[in-house]
């Protein structure tokens, strides 16, 4: 053995090889290696108060029913196309989220068309992509999936509908389950508090400084949610900054925001279309993500 | 050519063959950045310190302080490649680490790379030292 090590050329290239072996492991494990932790026990979730629409008013930018009520706007500022969504529902079980392939793990992905499509989903948008992280609070239709702390702030939905940031390094995610937390989601940062714009200029996600394409949410008033989707990274539309988002919901008049995953992610689905125009930069084409958020029965 | 002046070529060529790589893990990182649509990390950024630091500047002082003299060159010659390992491995877990701040992704591999390249570096490190300071029974 320390023969072997001893010799100049032989261990070098022996380790060359040894470590590019290791490092092509790592990366495909992270972003490629499929890895099903649990499935989705439809039985485990809260039931919805009614399934019964009445009549239903549908256009291309508008969704009516007794339960529901969608508007879509499509806006241009800061050399960008967004997309405003107006959502209204009687119960927050129509605010709904659904996972890849039904399953919770590691990259396991579907369009978000695919999975609102299989949900038959009004509307819908990418989540917070949690399959990506080994860590980050997920709670979604009610269940706990995992409960590491990504030491970030996450925005939690409760069984009222009303949203609030917790700080994750604080907080326990079985004490968020006793509270009957609807949803959970770990991704960031929070745009807006209290009707307070918390981000500025060099605020950004990472160490990204530039205009991307972006999705968030955001709450109006008790069940009446704004959502804003940019499109980003074309020639036709610059993207957000985090700034300018939050600008947005301000002027829509959100007591609370928060940044879901974006880039290639973002994208919107509506009664079976896809609004926007999803990029990651390189091709026009929408990406897979691990979760969706969703409005439907 | 006197086993010092051959010594001395090792020397010169070990610090410049870190100077490449040094220079190859600019070129990785610049390269990177290029379509990280402006999303920067600083372990891609700087995974070229430990080339620098670790490689270049490390056996250039050390090549100084020695005057290129090695007591036990079999020694010296395993700890070299234990510490050259190591140092690789805290370079390629610097690009690992990069990718995943760049992709907003993460993983629990870090700590293996950091536990493998530190150790290969501690016990290289130490290995040489024996070799240069300690004379044979």
């Amino acid at each position: 053995m320390l023969t072997f090590i001893k010799k100049p050329y032989r261990f070098a290239i022996l380790y060359t090889f040894l470590l590019i072996g290791a490092l092509s492991y790592v990366l495909l494990d992270t972003f490629v290696i499929t890895k099903t932790i649990a499935t989705v026990d439809e039985s485990q979730l809260a039931t919805q108060k009614e399934t019964e629409t009445g009549e239903i008013t549908i256009t291309t930018t508008t969704y009516e029913d007794d339960h529901i009520k969608i508007s879509i706007q499509t806006m241009r500022e800061y050399d960008t196309t967004f997309y405003v969504a107006d959502i209204q529902v009687s119960d927050i079980s129509y605010l709904k989220t659904a996972l890849a392939n039904d399953s919770y793990g590691r990259n396991i992905k579907e369009t978000t068309s695919a999975m609102a499509e299989d949900k038959k989903a009004i509307f819908a948008i990418n989540g917070d992509y949690y399959g990506f992280r080994n860590s980050g609070f997920v709670v979604r239709n009610g269940v706990v999936y995992r409960d590491t702390s990504n030491s970030a702030e996450a925005l939690v939905i409760d069984e009222n509908g009303d949203f609030r940031v917790i700080d994750e390094d604080s907080s326990n995610v079985n004490d968020l389950f006793e509270e009957n937390v609807w949803q959970v989601f770990s991704f960031g940062p929070t745009l807006i508090i209290d009707s307070q714009i918390v981000v500025n200029a060099s605020s950004e996600v990472a160490q990204s400084m530039t205009s991307n394409p972006r999705t968030a949410i955001g709450q109006i008033d008790e069940l009446h949610y704004i959502v804003i989707v940019s499109d980003g990274r074309t020639d036709e539309s610059e993207g957000l900054t985090l700034l300018e988002l939050a600008e947005q919901f301000e002027k829509y008049g959100c007591s609370i925001a928060y940044n879901l995953d974006g880039g290639g992610s973002s994208t919107m689905y509506f009664n079976g279309e896809i609004i926007n125009n999803p990029s990651n930069g390189r091709s026009e084409k929408e990406r897979e993500v691990s979760d969706i958020v969703y409005i439907g029965y | 050519m006197s086993i010092l002046g051959i010594n001395q070529i090792r020397w010169k060529k070990t610090v410049i063959v870190y100077g490449v790589f040094v220079a190859f893990c600019m070129m990785v990182a610049y390269v990177y950045n290029l379509f990280g649509h402006g999303v920067h990390s600083n372990s891609m950024d700087y995974m070229f310190v430990y080339p620098l630091i670790g490689g270049s500047i490390f056996y250039g002082i050390l090549g100084i302080l020695t005057n290129h003299k090695v007591v036990r060159f079999s020694y010296y010659r395993i700890g070299y490649n234990l510490y050259n390992a190591g140092l690789a491995t805290l370079t390629v877990r610097s690009f690992y680490q990069g990718v995943l701040e760049i992709a907003g992704a993460s993983s629990t591999y870090l700590t293996t790379f950091m536990m493998i390249g530190g150790l290969l570096m501690v016990i290289g490190c130490l290995t040489m030292i024996i070799a240069l300071l300690f004379k044979e029974e």
